[in-house]
């Protein structure tokens, strides 16, 4: 019973507490807004209850234990008390609390990003329920719009770290020769304020009305949150931001934790042209990270400004004077959104680059075809990705002569993206191709990811984009890049280091049922969506006119079957962890320094500090035609 | 075989997650009960006998059970023309159409809607809505006056229904204000209510079967622009009608 | 076999993919306005458009064959069966292949930015004579249009233009951002509250469309349709000449104003596809 404090369940349970506490204090002392919603709650007592729902929980965890004992000693922690706080000898609970180790850090990131996921495919089917005959009959519009909002930010908070949080903290430390991350406190704090935020997240469709009514509730406003209708909205809309927030803030912590790891903390002999693609995709995806959150962050405050003391960042005052006592800018609000939002869609993708081009090299036993091509794609996509923003804003009515800019930005930055599949093909040519499930999500990633870059050229260009922007085109497009790039990375990602990080081996004949469910279901689905999109069909609309009904018919179908397969893919994770075939520590033949030492990875990654003398890519050289024995070692790469 | 076994027991248990999610947005949605249209003869109208039905609707500031014995007072007998009054609801304190807002009337006919009023003036943003338009003779009858438009400043919300074009339903447009009580009018003892709404009464033609939608265009919600809370949820101050 | 050959086999196939690629897309092309693949041509905008959609389908055909090719050549001819035993060949690179990949992109963007900055230009160059101004408002959650060069008088909830005049529409919106869009005419414009945006087209062809709303702005996005209608200058004229006499009532509602296009004739109901019979 000791054992669980601190715990999340400890932190659950006072986290519980503070909110009330936030709350009622709140409620209670300083008195209900004049529009109050639901049960009591209006939008300064929600805030003050998430404050308290954060401390309580960062209480529960252990977060400020070591911290204040350090503080009022003042001194620092020695080794002893660092590894206590990594979790040495704590047995399982150390994955239930505050803990610094980054190997525990990963696997709570993994967990978590795949409990969002779940949430997101639950939104995801709510909405092809809606759609798959014209009328709204499944749920009121209100509800839809709130489902629909849920599903996209749902999924792109997933998307942002399923790569940075299990990789990027689990993989890279030991991919580049390090004993843990640069900054491993900050690092639990990161995992210790994306749970909270999701919570918090998570209160937004429950909010309005009674508990549990859809309408009048939730939020009418898309993830993209536009000023003036954010600022109509419900209530939804303040636990909304406040979730995103919160996880943005957790986002940015990750992110700079990764860059200055990557920048510092890589082990003697590992230079930036020996590192493997993943390290610097995920770099790359960091630096987006940190530079880019904190315009997202300020659009969300100044919504929440605008919602409870009234400011008007973006609300114009209409009626009469059309310039408006409000004063406001609706187009504020779009650039700070997508500021961000552009950068945010290629943070998203980065790290599955680098990881596809990974696994290509590993399950084609070839070295990488251009490393320094593959580098200068990724490189010049995280430079290039600031400067295409205002291509969501091609009808949006603002600046209309510097259009032409983002056109040419837009179209431009095709050309890193370009290198990359230039860097996949050459790889595999005559490679000796390894069909393992990962080798199959990554090669699928070629194909979705390409046509997700063709449509995107489509958009690029501005007199198309006048008749695409704002239809299921669109969102066809990013589901290809995001789900076809970026989920399919995932599954790749997870299928090949699953070995490392639990030490089973993931059931091969599930994964090729996963798989082949996965692509017929995803490219049936979203081509069908593609052509519903040029059709003319709307998005985000939960009615639509009936020549759109055999489009919808079909994407619901296959979606539900995407669905099912990814249903496989869970319990196949599950099922592997408990009782998997037990793996050894290279099953794989790879190169890389995280297959180099034993599974599980001891507390501290490596006896003795590697000395790397080759990058991870070195097959088919003469002197080496023979695949390392499957066991692996604890030292490092030996010359040659 | 087990793995198969587990992964399949593992889909349906999922899919069943989903269904049970739905099921509960389902039940849990607030839509007001079916309101159908009361019969009332027929209509001559160009030489035709049309069917003529008639809907009777009252809209609130707030919702009636604020005010105590309202309820009591006004409908006795707990129903509104037959229909059975909904019970005291979720946000007592937004404006609402009453007793429903989910209405059926037959098709190639004539419908006569009469709104009695309780709400107060809000002028209009748009005076586009002053004006009815598709009803017959394109008038409406205030307080008996017959009218062709009022002022922006007298509305109090307007009744307009419309929806998605179609090949597969007719285009139903039907729009008029809804006029709204003077500021002086005398109140019942509660202060809440006016002791007399303003009777506004129009009629219009339907087509063929159709599912539409109405809702109403005045900024008479909360929120910036008046547009938002009762004007953005259903049940409140926008509905379906369908046309069977 | 030797390294050419397979180059050479994939280059062929690719090759081939791509002439039947092109060839099929080109005979489909003309069909898929009739098959209601894409929205009908009715303004000299969607002409454009279309034709810079066309050029970037067939553009992007060899592009798709040729990952698509390759890759799945490989797939196909170098997988191993299991585990390999031995590794492939050692090549880190090869720069001519690298530098022709990117060249040939970079000629590619250039081209299509190119090719798009043309059509960019050609579609924003309003023609400057009799141009019909439409003052477009939308709100939560209809559009309503007025035709501010014909009087106060003349405002509707339907969209009548008539055909071969340039229209200029001028958007605003009363509350949240709507997006006004007729994919008929490949017209899509914001609907920004305190500022008015402007799209020009000059509708081509008679018939009825439809008024979409392209941004999420509510409970009834879905619902922001609404007709318009393209009609000779004649009728146009008559029908202006009603609103102006302060009947706009009468014919606002489009049932009114079937009936009053139609005169005497029987009317028939509504067809997306074949509009309003006359």
């Amino acid at each position: 019973m000791r054992k669980l404090v601190p715990s999340y369940f400890a932190g659950a349970i006072l986290g519980a507490i503070g909110f009330i506490l936030g709350s009622q204090f709140v409620v209670h002392f300083i008195g209900v807004g004049d529009e109050p919603d639901g049960i009591n709650f209006d939008q300064q007592s929600l805030v003050i209850g998430f404050i308290g729902l954060l401390l309580g929980w960062l209480i529960g965890i252990g977060a400020f234990k070591y911290p204040f004992t350090w503080l009022l000693a003042r001194k620092d922690p020695d080794h002893e008390e660092e590894m206590r706080l990594a979790g040495k000898d704590d047995g399982a609970i150390r994955y239930f609390r505050f803990t610094t180790d980054h190997k525990v850090v990963g696997i709570q990131y993994l967990v978590v990003t795949m409990i969002m996921l779940a949430l997101g495919g639950l939104g995801a089917m709510l909405i092809r329920t809606e759609l798959i005959t014209p009328g709204a009959k499944a749920f009121p519009t209100g509800t839809y719009n709130t489902i629909v909002s849920m599903h996209g930010m749902i999924m792109i908070l997933t998307t942002i770290s399923f790569f940075i949080g299990p990789f990027g903290n689990f993989i890279v430390p030991i991919m580049i020769g390090a004993r843990d991350m640069a900054f491993p406190r900050l690092n639990a704090l990161s995992i210790a304020l994306l749970i909270p935020g999701l919570v918090i997240f998570m209160f937004t469709p429950f909010l309005g009305l009674v508990i549990m009514n859809g309408d009048g509730g939730g939020v009418q406003t898309g993830w993209t949150i536009y000023g003036t209708i954010a600022d109509q909205t419900g209530v939804g809309m303040t636990s909304f931001a406040a979730g995103v927030l919160l996880i943005g803030a957790s986002s940015i912590m990750g992110a700079v934790n990764v860059v200055t790891t990557v920048m510092t903390m890589r082990t003697r002999g590992m230079t930036w042209t020996r590192l493997p693609m993943t390290v610097w995709g995920i770099f790359g995806a960091a630096l987006l990270a940190a530079i880019g959150t904190s315009s997202f962050s300020v659009d969300l405050l100044m919504i929440l400004l605008d919602r409870v003391y009234k400011t008007s960042f973006f609300y114009v005052a209409v009626g009469g004077d059309a310039a408006g006592a409000g004063g406001g800018s609706p187009w504020l609000s779009q650039n700070l959104f997508w500021f961000f939002g552009h950068p945010e869609v290629y943070l998203i993708v980065l790290p599955a680059f680098g990881i596809v081009i990974d696994i290509l090299v590993v399950f084609g036993r070839k070295p990488l075809f251009g490393y320094k091509t593959a580098v200068l794609g990724i490189m010049g996509v995280v430079v290039l990705s600031f400067l295409v923003w205002a291509h969501h804003e091609f009808v949006s009515g603002w600046a209309p002569e510097i259009r032409p800019v983002y056109m040419a930005t837009t179209e431009m930055i095709s050309i890193p993206t370009g290198l990359i599949f230039l860097v996949a093909l050459g790889t595999l040519w005559r490679g000796k191709l390894w069909m393992t499930t990962a080798m199959l999500f990554a090669l699928s990633f070629i194909w979705n990811f390409l046509i997700g870059g063709i449509t995107g050229i489509f958009l690029s260009d501005v007199p198309a984009d006048v008749q695409l922007h704002g239809g299921m085109f669109v969102t066809a497009h990013f589901h290809f890049t995001m789900v076809g790039g970026a989920l399919m990375g995932f599954f790749a990602a997870v299928y090949f280091w699953f070995p490392k990080m639990t030490g089973r081996m993931m059931d091969e004949k599930l994964g090729k049922i996963h798989f082949w469910g996965t692509q017929i279901g995803f490219n049936v689905a979203f081509l069908a969506m593609l052509y519903a999109g040029l059709q003319g069909m709307p998005r985000r609309v939960a009615d639509y006119a009936p020549i759109f009904a055999g489009a919808n018919f079909v994407t619901s179908i296959f979606a539900y079957l995407l669905a099912a397969s990814i249903i496989v893919f869970f319990y196949n994770v599950i099922a592997s962890w408990v009782a998997g075939e037990k793996a050894v520590a290279n099953p794989w033949g790879a190169k890389s320094l995280e297959w180099m030492v034993p599974t599980p990875v001891p507390l501290e990654n490596f006896e003795e500090m590697p000395v790397v003398a080759s990058g991870p890519y070195d097959y088919g050289e003469p002197a080496d035609t023979k695949v390392p024995a499957a066991g692996g070692g604890s030292a490092g790469q030996a010359a040659g | 075989m087990r793995r198969y076994l587990g992964a399949l027991v593992t889909v349906l248990v999922g899919a069943a997650v989903v269904v049970a999610v739905l099921v509960t947005l389902i039940n849990t949605a607030r839509i007001p009960k079916l309101m159908a249209a009361s019969d009332a003869g027929t209509y001559s109208l160009d030489a035709k006998n049309l069917k003529h039905v008639t809907l009777n609707l009252q809209t609130f500031p707030q919702s009636p059970y604020e005010d105590p014995d309202w309820i009591a007072k006004n409908y006795p007998d707990g129903t509104v023309n037959g229909v059975p009054i909904p019970p005291a609801g979720d946000n007592q304190d937004w404006v609402t159409y009453w007793p429903s807002t989910t209405f059926q009337v037959p098709a190639h006919a004539v419908v006569t809607i009469r709104i009695e009023n309780y709400d107060g003036k809000s002028t209009l943003l748009n005076d586009f809505y002053n004006k009815p338009q598709g009803t017959l003779g394109n008038t409406i009858t205030v307080d008996g006056k017959t009218m062709s438009s009022i002022k922006s400043e007298d509305a109090s919300h307007t009744f307009t229904i419309h929806s998605i074009p179609s090949s597969q339903q007719d285009w139903l447009y039907v729009s008029i204000p809804v006029t709204g009580v003077d500021d002086n009018a005398p109140l019942d003892p509660a202060g809440l209510m006016p002791l007399k709404p303003v009777v506004t009464e129009f009629s219009f033609v339907t087509q063929g079967p159709g599912h539409y939608i109405w809702q109403c265009f005045d900024p008479c919600g909360s929120g910036f622009d008046g547009f938002g809370g009762p004007m953005s949820t259903k049940g409140y101050m926008s509905g379906t009608i369908d046309v069977v | 076999m030797n390294e050419p050959r397979h180059l050479l086999r994939a280059t062929i196939i690719w090759l081939v993919a791509t002439v039947v690629g092109l060839v099929v897309a080109w005979l489909l092309g003309t069909q898929l306005v009739n098959w209601g693949t894409i929205p009908a041509v009715a303004s000299n905008r969607a002409t454009d458009v279309d034709q810079v959609l066309g050029l970037f389908a067939l553009l992007s055909i060899p592009v798709f064959m040729l990952v698509v090719v390759f890759g799945g050549y490989a797939v196909f001819q170098f997988r191993s069966h299991g585990r390999p035993d031995r590794d492939g060949p050692a090549t880190r690179g090869h720069m001519p292949t690298q530098v022709t990949w990117v060249v040939i992109s970079i000629i590619l963007v250039v081209f299509l930015f190119g090719y798009g900055l043309v059509f960019y230009n050609q579609i924003q160059s309003a023609s400057a004579s009799n141009v019909l101004v439409v003052h477009v408002n939308g709100e939560q959650w209809l559009w309503n249009y007025s035709y501010p060069q014909y009087g106060d008088n003349a405002y509707s909830t339907t969209l009548v233009l008539p055909v071969n005049r340039p229209v200029r529409f001028d958007i605003t919106s009363t509350d949240v951002q709507h997006s006004f869009w007729i994919p008929a005419f490949a017209v899509k414009q914001d609907a920004v509250p305190g500022q008015t945006t402007h799209i020009s087209a000059t509708p081509t062809q008679l018939g009825t469309y439809e008024v979409r709303c392209a941004e999420l702005c509510g409970v009834y996005h879905s619902y922001m349709e609404t007709p318009v209608q393209v009609v000779t200058p004649d009728f146009f004229d008559s029908w202006i000449a009603t609103l102006q006499a302060g009947e706009s009532a009468s014919i606002s509602s489009p049932m009114n104003t079937l009936a009053w296009m139609a005169r005497d004739a029987d009317t028939r109901s509504y067809s997306a596809r074949e509009g309003w019979a006359a």
